[in-house]
């Protein structure tokens, strides 16, 4: 057997002497001579003599061709019962942290050089085997049309076909289509010169033992620094698996990392007892300088008007040893005009809030980017955090005079209308309100509304019930303040409403609590506070909640004051006061002009398929739900793509699990757009573009890696129980006893290569003779 | 006018040459009067013996003072001088094709035996050419005159390179053929049995000829200077052998050297003038040592 088959195919070099003995041999030159009677049998038999040597010659250069390639590919035996063998697992720090730079070079390229004189010294009969302790990405691409073809029609692999368009990306799941016929006719149809890539996600098998010392150092050759932080302890676990099962003699873990700190925290260990573990520390340098990161960010309002004022507040941490020098903070919103703010010097360890007024823009949401600019820390990796702000565009709203024939202040349009105009300071409005009377409602086009709000309206007929139902089902929003003079009947007749009116109440009262999950008032929750209790009225309806409706708001005496239900595809919430300071105190309070924006903008915001969390750190893997509308079919079409520096898309690998579009955990940190739609066609997308729902996603570093504190011994001994724990450093690395290997394959080289040197000396003065 | 085939009479080489007469060792028969003395007796004013008369003798020559002094009739003889017949056989063989340096041993003796031809006749003697290979290709008798030397000219420049080579046979042959005694030059490079060659040669001593051999070799023949293994290839057989040179060269140029050795003391045996000369020599050397070495002797 061998540990670098590889190498034998250099055996087919003998072909190069052989092919020069024939080609030389055939050189002989004819040379007219005026006679051989000078030459006789003796000069004969000296040429014979001569041609025997060439081909002796020739045979030892062959055999020492074959010593080298031999040599090379290092050939072992096992060894007899109960010789002694090691079974190493090398544990790989590749997380960000190993992308820091030390005289020049990254730790990762001194931690694989450290693997890297390991695998040298280990023996033949050794097995071994490179665990990362970062996940890297679990895509195999394979670029070019022809190569996608013939794996598409040939296995039915990849898993995903990533198929880039001149504008966009689209993403092909084979794996979902059952019709293949359709997926192969797809795929041959791709244009030429389109570019492919191709992305399995089909799993590898399990890591094992192996002797191919030579596929551990092309793994070595493709480590790279991880985006993914460091799981330390699964990778322990890991290598205590493998070493559980394995019977040599030496049983060893060899930790190849820069020690950070949070690296060795949390449960200990298990499985490592009488395994030898070599920790190498790969210069940890406590003695770093500034390295700035930006830890967090928070905004004021998650969800902004149009033009509205946010304000981002991030978080800078100083994690060397020493103060920051001056720095610049850029925070750019939909790669618009950056925003720049001077961030004086910081002491280590030491933080800073930095608060950056932006102004609402864009469509749906804003993905913005803060980063540490001038920054002169040698780790770069956390110097950007992406967030992201949801913007509601302006609602466009009908408001329904319900007094009939009053006019000014004394229609009960009148305080609504007044919330909804513009506000001082310049902001923009929060609606574009228009109003009519309630005989107008059934001659109004309702779908260029997104908010019907119906002020003190008492009695509908029935054709302008049955258009309000139809106008909320299509996906509208309708808000109502319901007159507390009206009687009971006229409101139970609407079938629309969330809340059943069991009454009237002749009472003050006051608005005392809000719900705190609901989001319709979540904001008024938080920006009015204690203020909403101001909202109050001596008269009011009393309501009960539909089986599925929401109470969004209650009056001092428990009874609801705001209702939301859901019909179809929109919603209705129903207040149980009136709009008109002639029956109620509301219009009078700055909470009501708070309530009734946020109400009308929340009523009229998209019903966006959204379930997931905006905040999401690298290697968690972002992902969203796909409906049952959307994923029970096949074939179907997803994509994920990454916002690029100029605001185009670039489509990513994802796959799915379950009911879920996720996105690999490889992901760098940035940020990404989830979409999913059906398409009746596998392949590449003829209009690309977002889909039809959009799930932005910001994809942030992991604070953990930016603490570059060294661990303690205590610690990483308390991390590994029962294991025998030595601490090595770097260059101290060599002297770990590994391998139990034989020094054949040495021998063999050394040898071929005396041997082949002295040709070449010998040849060099017959040539220099000659000339 | 060009003269054909007066390559061969490179004026550079002519004017190199040393200011000496080519000078027979012998007396050599001659019809017309020229600077060599005759073995027939004449008109001239040197006198060499009496004889007895004979019926028939012009009796102008009969010296009556022998006759008063003895009543006897002689008659006296003088010594005649007449032309050099001067005939140069050149081996065109296939060996004689082969130079490693800038010039073939063909080349060469072509224009040796153009410079001799013309010295010879340019001292108003007479010059003939034959040559040969296993046979006889051309046969020019010895005559006088600057057309004849036009017609030897002419037949150097049109020699091809024939097949084998018998110098022995052709040497017997021509020693039957020229009838008159004169000066017989060989121009080859004599590869054949020296044995054969030297009996060869001795015909024509027989004849009274004066014979004179220019043994032509190249460098290469002589010093074998190759390195790499080659096969090497019999010019005139055709045959092939693989030698390697630098195993062997010592060997070969000892073997070389026996052979000319022989050659040289066969000749000198035979009264026989030798002369080995190789291509790399300047041609005017050649021929300025020959002529050199014949005045000497004649004196």
């Amino acid at each position: 057997m061998f540990l670098n088959a590889a190498f034998l195919i250099g055996i087919s070099a003998i072909a190069v002497p052989i092919v020069i003995h024939l080609i030389h041999r055939q050189r002989y030159p004819d040379r007219a001579f005026p006679t051989l009677r000078f030459f006789d049998k003796t000069i004969k038999h000296n040429v014979i003599q001569r041609r025997l040597i060439d081909r002796l010659l020739l045979l030892l250069r062959v055999v020492a061709l074959i010593c080298l390639a031999l040599g090379l590919s290092r050939p072992f035996w096992h060894g007899s019962v109960g010789e002694r063998r090691t079974s190493l697992v090398i544990l790989l720090d590749n997380s960000p942290s190993m992308a820091r730079r030390h005289d020049g070079k990254p730790l990762l390229d001194q931690a694989k050089a450290t693997v890297a004189g390991m695998l040298d010294r280990l023996g033949p009969g050794d097995r071994a085997e490179i665990l990362l302790t970062s996940g890297t990405a679990p895509s195999a691409p394979a670029s070019g049309k022809r190569l996608a073809q013939e794996l598409v029609l040939r296995d039915g692999e990849p898993t995903a076909m990533l198929v880039s368009g001149p504008k966009g990306a689209a993403l092909s799941v084979p794996g979902m289509t059952s019709d293949a016929a359709r997926l192969q006719s797809a795929a041959r149809a791709i244009p030429d010169g389109t570019p492919v890539t191709l992305a399995s996600y089909s799993g590898g098998s399990a890591a094992e033992f192996g002797y191919d010392h030579g596929r551990l150092r092309a793994l070595l050759d493709s480590v790279a620094v991880s985006s993914i932080p460091g799981n330390m302890q699964a990778a322990v676990s890991s290598a205590a698996e493998m070493l559980s099962r394995s019977g040599d003699g030496d049983r060893r873990v060899v930790i190849v990392s820069d020690l950070q700190a949070a690296d060795w925290r949390g449960e200990p260990t298990s499985g490592l007892a009488g395994i030898d573990v070599n920790v190498v520390s790969i210069e940890p340098d406590p003695a770093v300088g500034p390295n700035l990161a930006i830890d967090d960010c928070t905004v004021s309002r998650p969800l902004a008007g149009l033009g509205q004022e946010v304000a981002a507040s991030v978080t800078l941490h100083n994690y060397g040893s020493q103060a920051s020098g001056q720095s610049t903070l850029r925070v750019v919103a939909d790669a618009g005009v950056p925003i720049d703010t001077k961030i004086p010097a910081i002491p280590p360890r030491a933080s800073l809030l930095v608060a950056v007024p932006m102004r609402a823009s864009g469509h749906d949401h804003m993905l913005c980017s803060a980063t540490i600019v001038n920054a002169t820390d040698p780790f770069a990796y956390d110097n950007t955090w992406y967030f992201q702000i949801g913007v509601r565009p302006p609602v466009t709203a009908l408001c329904v005079n319900g007094a009939v024939g009053a006019t000014g202040a004394d229609k009960s349009t009148f305080f609504v209308m007044n919330a909804l105009a513009t506000r001082g300071g310049g902001s923009a409005p929060s609606a574009d309100a228009r109003e009519c009377e309630t005989e107008e409602l059934k001659n109004q086009k309702l779908f260029q509304y997104g908010v019907v709000l119906l002020a003190d309206v008492t009695s509908l007929d029935a054709d302008a019930r049955q258009k309000l139902r139809q106008f909320v089902s299509d996906g509208g929003g309708l808000l109502i303040f319901a007159n507390p003079n009206a009687a009971a009947s006229e409101y139970n007749g609407w079938d629309f409403l969330p809340a059943r009116v069991t009454g009237q109440k002749k009472a003050f009262q006051y608005v005392r609590s809000m719900a705190e999950k609901a989001t319709a008032v979540a904001d008024v929750r938080r920006r009015a506070g204690s203020t909403v209790s101001a909202l109050t009225s001596n008269e009011s309806l009393a309501l009960e909640p539909a089986e599925n409706a929401t109470v969004l708001a209650r009056f001092s005496d428990g009874l609801p004051a705001l209702v939301e239900g859901r019909v179809g595809k929109g919603r209705v919430i129903l207040a149980a006061a009136s709009c008109h300071v002639s029956r109620s105190d509301w219009p009078l309070q700055p909470a009501f002009v708070l309530l009734v924006r946020e109400l009308v903008q929340n009523l009229g915001a998209n019903n966006a398929s959204a379930a997931i969390g905006s905040r999401q750190i690298v290697g968690d893997g972002a992902a969203m739900a796909i409906s049952a509308e959307h994923g029970g079919g096949t074939p179907e079409l997803f994509r994920v793509a990454t916002q690029a520096g100029d605001g185009s898309y670039q489509a990513l690998a994802w796959y799915r699990r379950n009911d879920r579009l996720v996105m690999p955990e490889a992901a760098e940190s940035g940020q990404y757009l989830l979409a999913v739609r059906p398409d009746p066609a596998p392949g590449l997308l003829a209009e690309p573009g977002l889909g039809a729902d959009i799930v932005p996603v910001s994809v942030n570093h992991d604070a953990r890696e930016s603490d570059l504190t060294p661990a303690t011994a205590g610690s990483i001994e308390k991390q590994l129980p029962g294991a025998r724990v030595s601490l090595e450093t770097a260059t101290a690395a060599g002297v770990i006893d590994i391998g139990s290997g034989r020094d054949l394959w040495r021998w063999l080289v050394t040898g071929a290569l005396i041997f082949l040197l002295c040709e070449g000396v010998i040849a060099w003065r017959w040539a220099s003779e000659s000339s | 006018m060009k003269i054909v085939g007066s390559r061969f009479l490179d004026p550079q080489i002519l004017a190199k040459l040393p200011n000496l007469e080519l000078a027979a060792r012998k007396l050599v028969e001659g019809l017309f009067v020229g600077y060599h003395k005759s073995p027939d007796f004449g008109y001239s004013v040197e006198f060499v013996d009496h004889r007895e008369y004979v019926q028939g003798d012009d009796l102008r020559t009969v010296d009556w003072r022998v006759w008063a002094r003895k009543n006897k009739y002689f008659v006296k003889r003088f010594e005649m001088e007449t032309q050099l017949k001067g005939t140069v056989l050149l081996d065109i063989s296939r060996s004689m094709d082969f130079g490693e340096n800038r010039m073939t041993k063909l080349s060469y003796g072509s224009y040796l035996a153009a410079s001799i031809a013309y010295l010879l006749i340019h001292q108003n003697d007479m010059a003939g050419l034959v040559t040969f290979d296993d046979k006889i290709h051309d046969y020019l008798p010895a005559r006088g005159g600057r057309l004849h030397l036009r017609t030897i000219l002419h037949a150097l420049s049109a020699v091809q390179p024939g097949p084998a080579t018998d110098v022995p046979s052709i040497c017997l042959r021509l020693a039957d053929r020229i009838k008159s005694r004169g000066m017989v030059i060989v121009i080859s490079d004599l590869l054949d049995d020296p044995a054969r060659i030297l009996r060869a040669l001795q015909a024509f001593q027989h004849k009274k000829h004066d014979v004179a051999v220019f043994h032509v070799m190249d460098d290469a023949e002589i010093d074998l200077p190759y390195q790499e293994l080659a096969n090497f290839r019999d010019m005139e057989s055709g045959r092939r052998l693989a030698v390697d040179p630098g195993a062997f060269r010592g060997k070969y140029t000892r073997r070389v050297g026996d052979f000319l050795r022989e050659m040289r003391e066969g000749c000198q045996r035979s009264n026989v003038d030798y002369h080995l000369v190789r291509t790399s020599t300047p041609l005017e050397a050649a021929i300025g040592k020959f002529m050199a070495f014949r005045a000497g002797r004649s004196r």
